[in-house]
């Protein structure tokens, strides 16, 4: 189990590396440079070439990506030219909230889909099945920055009950420890909630499927005949094996989720990863760009990871095979 | 509801949707390029006067009298007073969906930039559905190397976030619709590819294929007589929910103003440029939203109806 951890690990690291260095090609295939974006009617060609010298921007294509590849390998990312700061530290101040946004969309996204398949698999074809499958059908199809800016309309504008936008209130940072915490959440709710109905309608549509299917099943009616009560063969025979399937979809759902949440961050100015990349991707600024995407990939490829050897753990069978 | 009726139901939402944005546009009364002066950000279900004037102008206001000889068109922030003789003709057209800021017509608009969304998605899934059959055919058949080269890009292609890479590549380049086309068919086909080889490999243990193969039937017509039409169910059905997924892309990078250009109507755009306005108007942003999750519903649930098993997936 360890020794295939840490196989799977190592293999990782030519991926995250393959990634980079496409960003890379990228970046250095779209027209304009950092220079060129400074919005300065003034600054005159040769003083925007000398800002091309002072970044390093002047250089050869392959010199650049040499110099950079050997700075990541230190752990040195680089300094972002937008924020005239380490990138290192630009993306340690970014991480966070991105973290706790996409986390607690992934908790909603799994409690809530669970919740619903089993509510609507209870009498399937019943009203509640019904509505359920319906309503689960809507969210899939709608954008989650559509369902943003309606949730602003009726929760924040309309009725007030939350913030519209931003992290923490401009008074933040009088507050006491836990009114503080109550403020983080009190903002943390429009756009998780946002994240996790849009998971939330895939996962409880498969879910659904699949504990029916493991409802018709032998084993069902055998605990069924041995006289198990209903709530338990559903809450503990059928969802065990439904499971198994979610763990894959979880890791398949990571990558949506960060993107999801690029999106998100932007509509709630969200201080997080998605700002950076995006301010990053419209200045050049390329250390930040190479850095945010670097992270970014470890991160979901880390979560597949995880989710692989979470399917080893809860599924018996699968570990023979490796 | 039963797989056979999801299918009926999502080729109706469908079907409705292609042809109100292909016929629509023709059967609307003629609203021209909107009259930002008299008509901006009326609700549903106005009902304005059309002048059409002598210089080639067209006024609209849901508000004209005729006063001594002179037309009087009331607008929120303006009223012009138009001497008779000017006008030229005189029609009259109902708002289904409202006007927005420039006084257009928001269901034209709708339909117009329907017609993009839907050709978008169209012309990207073909992309994809190409790609995704060839690498996916290929690694089935092309020998342990090239399944492993392919299968390896395909898992790495699957770990990345799409979407960022989307925003990424549409930041940096500002890509006209073609590039944009093919650039949301280049990440959406690797599923497809997946599925593809999946089915091909399990096809491979079938008879006839043993057979074919027996009789010397080379690759090309292994490929299109043989593995092509088997194909045929599966892929279908994971076409239409990868298309619902292309929808959602475009919509998002036409919202985030990196996807259609702005100066073409696309209902990602409209949601955008609705949310900027939306105390003043909220059918600007409802509208194209609710078109937007018609389309990938619909979708969905011809995927739905495709799957035999009547197993919805994710």
């Amino acid at each position: 189990m360890k020794r295939i951890a840490l196989r799977r690990l190592a293999a990782l690291v030519p991926l995250v590396w393959l990634v980079a260095t496409l960003t890379f090609v990228v970046v250095q295939a779209a027209p304009g440079s950092y220079a060129d974006t400074i919005d300065n009617p003034r600054l005159s060609p040769e003083t925007r070439d000398a800002i091309r010298a002072r970044y390093g921007l002047d250089r050869s294509a392959g010199e650049q990506y040499l110099s950079w590849l050997g700075a990541v390998l230190t752990g040195d990312l680089g300094t972002s030219f937008l924020y005239r700061e380490p990138v290192s530290i630009v993306l340690s101040r970014a991480l966070p909230p991105t973290l706790l946004l996409a986390g607690s969309g992934l908790l909603l996204t799994l409690v809530l889909g669970l919740a619903l398949a089993l509510a609507a698999v209870r009498h399937p074809d019943g009203w509640a099945d019904r509505v359920i499958t319906v309503l689960s059908l809507t969210l899939y199809g709608v954008p989650s920055f559509w369902l943003a800016g309606m949730l602003i309309l009726v929760f924040s504008v309309s009725l007030g009950w939350f913030p519209a936008s931003h992290m923490h209130s401009v008074n933040a940072a009088r507050l006491g420890g836990l009114a503080s915490l109550a403020d983080l959440l009190h903002h943390l709710f429009l756009p998780a909630i946002c994240l996790g109905l849009v998971g939330a309608a895939g996962t409880t549509r498969y879910v659904r499927a699949t504990l029916l299917d493991v409802r018709a099943s032998r084993f069902m009616l055998a605990a069924r005949a041995r006289g198990i009560p209903d709530h338990r063969l559903l809450l503990v025979h059928a969802l065990r094996p439904a499971l198994l399937p979610v763990v894959t979809l979880l890791g398949l759902a990571l990558p949506v989720l960060v993107s999801g949440s690029v999106v998100i961050e932007t509509i709630f100015s969200w201080p997080g990863m998605g700002q950076v990349a995006f301010s990053a991707a419209r200045a050049r600024d390329i250390p930040l760009i190479l850095g945010a995407t670097l992270i970014g990939a470890a991160a979901v490829v880390l979560g597949n990871l995880v989710a692989d050897l979470l399917y080893a753990v809860v599924d018996p069978r699968s570990r023979g095979e490796q | 509801m039963k797989t056979q009726s999801r299918l009926v139901w999502g080729v109706a939402g469908l079907g409705v949707l292609v042809l109100a944005c292909g016929l629509g546009p023709f059967l609307l009364a003629d609203t021209g390029d909107g009259d930002p002066l008299h008509a901006s950000l009326l609700p549903p279900f106005s009902r304005v006067i059309i002048l059409e004037l002598t210089d080639g102008r067209t006024l609209m206001s849901p508000e004209v009298t005729t006063e001594s000889g002179l037309y009087q068109v009331r607008g929120p922030r303006s009223t012009s007073s138009i001497p008779s003789d000017n006008v030229t003709a005189q029609t009259g057209a109902l708002l289904w969906l409202g006007s927005d800021r420039f006084g257009r017509d928001v269901l034209r608009r709708l339909l117009e930039g329907g017609r993009i969304s839907l050709a978008v998605a169209a012309l990207g899934i073909t992309i994809a559905l190409v790609v995704g059959l060839f690498v996916g055919l290929a690694a089935a058949t092309g020998g342990w190397l090239a399944d492993a080269v392919l299968m390896r890009t395909v898992d790495a292609l699957l770990a990345f976030p799409m979407l960022l890479l989307l925003i990424l590549l549409s930041a940096l380049f500002r890509p006209g619709p073609v590039v944009l086309i093919a650039v949301l068919g280049l990440s959406s086909w690797m599923g497809l590819a997946r599925l593809v080889r999946g089915q091909v490999l399990s096809l491979r243990t079938r008879s006839f294929i043993q057979a074919a193969k027996v009789a010397g039937t080379r690759w090309p017509r292994m490929w299109t007589l043989h593995y092509l039409p088997n194909l045929k169910a599966p892929v279908a059905q994971d076409t239409a929910l990868q298309m619902g997924n292309l929808v959602l892309a475009e919509a998002t990078l036409s919202f985030l103003g990196l996807g259609i250009p702005a100066t073409l109507p696309s209902w990602g755009g409209m949601v955008a440029d609705g949310q900027r306005v939306m105390l003043d108007g909220w059918w600007l942003s409802v509208f194209p939203g609710l078109a937007i999750t018609a389309l990938v519903i619909s979708l969905a649930l011809i995927g739905d109806g495709l799957q035999k098993s009547g197993k919805a997936s994710a």
